[in-house]
């Protein structure tokens, strides 16, 4: 009986330290103009500038916060859509055709060569 | 500098850069001045009081504003400037402190005791840290920097700011002399692996990760032009440096002078060094220094190794050292594919063990012969003759050499993996000794002779086997097997006729070895002399029958004081038995009721098998005579001439006490056996003690025609049943002056049963009858290729005839000399003409 117990706090604790990894899990991008997406660490990663941003060494992977300040929220919007997109359909061959609004495409542009994605 | 770098830090990230970088005027300078404090902080592991965003932002924005040749080459001076003044001179630091100049420069392979271990495990924990620390700075630079480096470095065909970090590394650090010195720091760091390295070596524990990891940090280091340390620099100084432990290691072995110490410790050596080359080194290191490792200590010396007479390759034979034997295999087996090494030294090997193997056998005879002195002297008996001691030496000498053989061929299966190579050099090593003992063939012969007499008597099948199959070997072993062919029919027909054998199927199953081995031609006489005996023996039945119809038998009985008259026929075909029609015989006297027998057989033959001619050879039979003398009656088996001596001269010999005497020359009148045979029958029966059945006046070895003999009534032996031999050709004609000239050749003498060596006239006299056979056989083999051909070049006539008889026929193989003399003879019996135009074309004459 008392062994059935012990193994039962073993999985709880186990689950514990699963959501703490969860909640280490994402990051925090705050846009030029202070809007906040909150995604997947692994999804982020997508990007390679978010990637490195999000390593240990620097204030970024402390805070798992990343505040950009060459975005604005709008496209940041649309950066962090691609990055699920892209996330999602990685594995894919019929890939549904991602929608840009044309007044976006130069900023887009020039957020995706900074964020090299 | 750091607490203003994180004032300056705290108050820059307050300030919002301006948002579209390309079309704001950025000062270059003070975006640098951000970034360079950021590297410092980098650097010294301060990292994370940095945005990443903030520098990549800055980094981002001087490259729109095309400061990008600016910022690279700020960040390379910054990456040399950290090298030099930080790592560098750390490194510099420690290795002063350890070692100072005098004590390690060139004595890589001295002593262990010069090297502080752990000086040098921490100047290369220093040097690793050291490199770890540097790669994650310059790949966290990278990053930072990373958006010029996917631009404007890229464009430019630069090195990356990755690559600058490496190639810098080499450059200002490695490459870098020492304080005070014209040594660079890499060529110290070497020596210190090195030394630390060759610790190992001697034994000593060290740290494999530390050897290990900077093994790939000198993989890791390249120039500008794309070679690493490792193989400019280390590699080199590495298989020097191994090259310095090996020899040293190879001198120390060999001053121990042991062949089985050093190629114990050379495979342990060798072992230890690729597990050491496995775990640490590259794959084409390895096998650099692999082929090194083997030049050194196998290649060089395994020769004087494996000749060592103390504790060398022949001792391991001898010893059946299967262990070390293997090993010396496969050291040999990896520097040659051909094993020429070892495969001369088993052959030097072989040579001389066949020598011993004479000198082992004479002095087993000598053994032998002490003991049974010994207890010959105990038992009275007369000493064994020289003659049969030499016959045992014979089959002693056999018997050695199927164990020797047998011992190397345990060896070839058990150390050399059943090379087939080794296997043939020895084999060839065989045949080279065995052959240069003139009287191999006969010494086999006497073998078999010996094993089907006596030898193999109750022994299991399969020894029986063993026994036929090393005789087989030994036979393939010889090369001119026709003298082989000689004495092995001498033997067989000593053997049939004397019945000797222990059973007809041995006979059988040794032929029948022979046939598989050298073909049907060459054991047909000895099928044919097989085939004759069996006929006799029907032959001799049907007679029996026959006779049984008449009165002969019981007249013949009453002739015999009643006794019952038994007699056996040999009738042998002249072609395949050794010995020649002797019509010297054909005067003989018979005693009258073997002349009735005689006449009666011939009378029935004749109507058996019409037209065939019967000559009669008394000369090999043997007759068993009851003698009633006063002390006993014996029952004695002796030549048939013998008995015919007895029986015509002394058989109505009345006086009481034996005063019958009768001289050689009456004797010789009176029975007409032919003056050499009589002196032989007449020595066995009255001149050995043993025997004397009849004496002798005067009583001397040598008979002259004045001699006197007669019964002799004192005759005692202790067996009743006996048998008399008689004396072999040589030894009556070396005593008696008038020497058988002309019968000396194809001298058979079966009477004497047991087969023994020729003595050296005797030997003389066989290898005259096989030079007369080899011409035959020669002459014969080339008619048979001239009528097959009917004319071919002198050169092609001489292969085909050699090839014919050698290797077909497998009898001998015929000097070219001796084919040429040949045909020159054939040429001039008009067997053969030379062509007219060309003075090498020959043609057949029909």
């Amino acid at each position: 009986m008392t062994g059935v117990e012990d193994l039962e706090i073993e999985n709880n604790t186990s689950k514990l330290i699963e959501e703490e990894d969860n909640e280490v899990a994402y990051v925090k991008l705050i846009s030029n103009d202070g809007f906040a997406f909150i995604i997947n660490k692994e999804t982020a990663s997508i990007s390679g500038t978010l990637k490195n941003m999000i390593s240990d060494t620097f204030e970024e992977g402390l805070t798992n916060t990343i505040k950009l300040h060459e975005i604005d929220g709008s496209v940041l919007e649309k950066v962090v859509e691609y990055l699920y997109y892209n996330d999602k359909y990685k594995d894919c061959i019929d890939v549904p055709e991602f929608n840009v609004p044309t007044e976006m495409a130069l900023e887009l542009l020039v957020a995706a060569d900074y964020l090299q994605v | 500098m750091i607490s203003s770098a994180m004032n300056q830090q705290k108050s820059k990230s307050k300030i919002r850069p301006p948002r579209k970088a390309g079309s704001n005027i950025i000062d270059p300078n003070e975006s640098w001045k951000l970034l360079e404090v950021a590297i410092h902080d980098i650097q010294s592991k301060n990292a994370s009081k940095w945005s990443f965003e903030q520098l990549y932002r800055l980094a981002y924005n001087l490259v729109l504003s095309k400061n990008a040749p600016y910022l690279y080459n700020h960040v390379h001076d910054e990456i040399v400037k950290h090298l030099e003044i930080n790592v560098r001179t750390k490194l510099e630091n420690i290795i002063l402190e350890k070692y100072n100049n005098s004590n390690l420069n060139d004595n890589i392979s001295t002593e262990t005791n010069n090297i502080n271990k752990s000086d040098a495990a921490d100047v290369l924990k220093l040097f690793n840290t050291l490199w770890d620390d540097h790669l994650i700075c310059i790949w966290l630079i990278s990053q930072v920097v990373m958006y010029m480096d996917r631009t404007y470095t890229k464009e430019n065909r630069l090195p990356l700011v990755y690559d600058v970090g490496l190639i810098a590394f080499y450059k200002y650090v490695i490459l870098h002399n020492l304080k005070d010195t014209d040594e660079t720091i890499g060529s110290r760091l070497i020596k210190i692996f090195l030394n630390y390295f060759n610790l190992n070596r001697n034994g000593e524990m060290i740290e494999k990760f530390l050897i290990k990891s900077t093994i790939t940090i000198f993989e890791s280091l390249v120039n500008i032009n794309g070679e690493t340390y490792y193989t400019k620099s280390f590699e080199p100084e590495l298989l020097l440096s191994s090259h310095k432990y090996y020899i040293m290691k190879v001198n120390e072995l060999l001053e121990l002078k042991s062949g089985s110490i050093y190629i114990n410790k050379i495979v342990e050596i060798i072992n230890d060094e690729k597990a050491r080359f496995q775990m640490y080194l590259p794959s084409n290191t390895t096998e650099k220094l692999s082929d090194l490792m083997y030049k050194d200590l196998v290649i060089n010396n395994i020769e004087n190794i494996l000749n060592l007479q103390t504790d060398g390759m022949k001792k391991w034979i001898d010893n059946d050292d299967y262990d070390i034997l293997e090993k010396v295999y496969i050291l040999v087996e990896r520097i040659s594919s051909t094993k020429l090494i070892l495969r001369t030294t088993l052959r030097t090997i072989v040579i001389a063990n066949g020598e011993e193997l004479m000198e082992q056998t004479k002095k087993q005879q000598l053994e032998n012969e002490n003991v049974e002195e010994i207890s010959d002297d105990k038992k009275k008996k007369g000493k064994k003759s020289g003659k049969e001691s030499n016959t045992q030496f014979a089959i002693n000498y056999i018997k050695n050499f199927s164990n020797y053989k047998f011992k190397i061929d345990q060896i070839i299966a058990n150390s050399f993996s059943n090379d087939i190579e080794i296997y043939r050099e020895i084999e060839s090593a065989c045949t080279t000794f065995l052959n240069e003992n003139n009287r191999i063939q006969e010494y086999l012969s006497l073998y078999i002779d010996d094993c089907i007499k006596k030898s193999l008597k109750n022994k299991s099948s399969e020894e029986i086997e063993n026994v036929f199959n090393d005789s087989i070997m030994i036979f393939k072993f010889i090369k001119d097997k026709d003298i082989f062919e000689k004495y092995y029919k001498n033997h067989l027909a000593k053997r049939l006729l004397n019945q000797k054998s222990i059973s007809t199927e041995l006979e059988l199953q040794m032929i029948s070895k022979l046939k598989t081995e050298a073909g049907s031609t060459f054991t047909a006489k000895f099928e044919g002399m097989f085939k004759d005996i069996k006929i006799s023996q029907d032959i001799t039945q049907k007679y029996k029958i026959e006779s049984s119809k008449t009165t002969l038998m019981s007249d013949l009985a009453r002739m015999n004081d009643g006794r019952k008259f038994d007699i056996d026929f040999s009738i042998l075909t002249t072609n395949f038995w050794p010995m020649p029609v002797n019509k010297t015989m054909e005067d003989v006297t018979y005693v009258p009721a073997l002349d009735i027998a005689k006449a009666s057989f011939e009378k029935f033959y004749n109507n058996t098998y019409n037209g065939r001619n019967l000559t009669w050879a008394p000369n090999m039979c043997t007759i068993d005579l009851r003698m009633n003398f006063p002390s006993k009656s014996y029952l004695i088996n002796m030549p048939t001439l013998a008995a015919f001596i007895v029986l015509t001269c002394f058989n109505d010999d009345e006086t009481e006490d034996g005063t019958k005497m009768l001289t050689f020359s009456e004797i010789e009148e009176m029975t007409n056996i032919p003056t050499a045979d009589l002196i032989r029958h007449l020595q066995s029966i009255s001149v050995a003690p043993k025997f004397r059945i009849l004496k002798k006046v005067p009583m001397s070895r040598d008979i002259k025609p004045t001699d006197k003999f007669g019964l002799n009534l004192e005759f005692k032996n202790p067996q009743t049943k006996f048998k008399i031999l008689a004396v072999s050709v040589s030894s009556s004609s070396s005593s008696s002056s008038s020497s058988t000239k002309e019968d000396s050749k194809d001298k058979f003498d079966v009477t004497s049963s047991s087969s023994r060596l020729e003595t050296d006239s005797e030997r003389l006299s066989t290898l005259e009858s096989i030079q007369r056979t080899r011409e035959f056989e020669v002459d014969a083999a080339i008619v048979r290729v001239m009528k097959a051909r009917q004319s071919a070049k002198y050169q092609v006539l001489v292969a085909e005839v050699v090839r014919l008889i050698s290797d077909v026929g497998k009898r001998f193989r015929p000097q070219p000399s001796f084919v040429k003399r040949r045909v020159e003879e054939l040429v001039e019996k008009e067997y053969l003409r030379r062509d007219d135009n060309d003075r090498e074309l020959f043609w057949y004459v029909a």
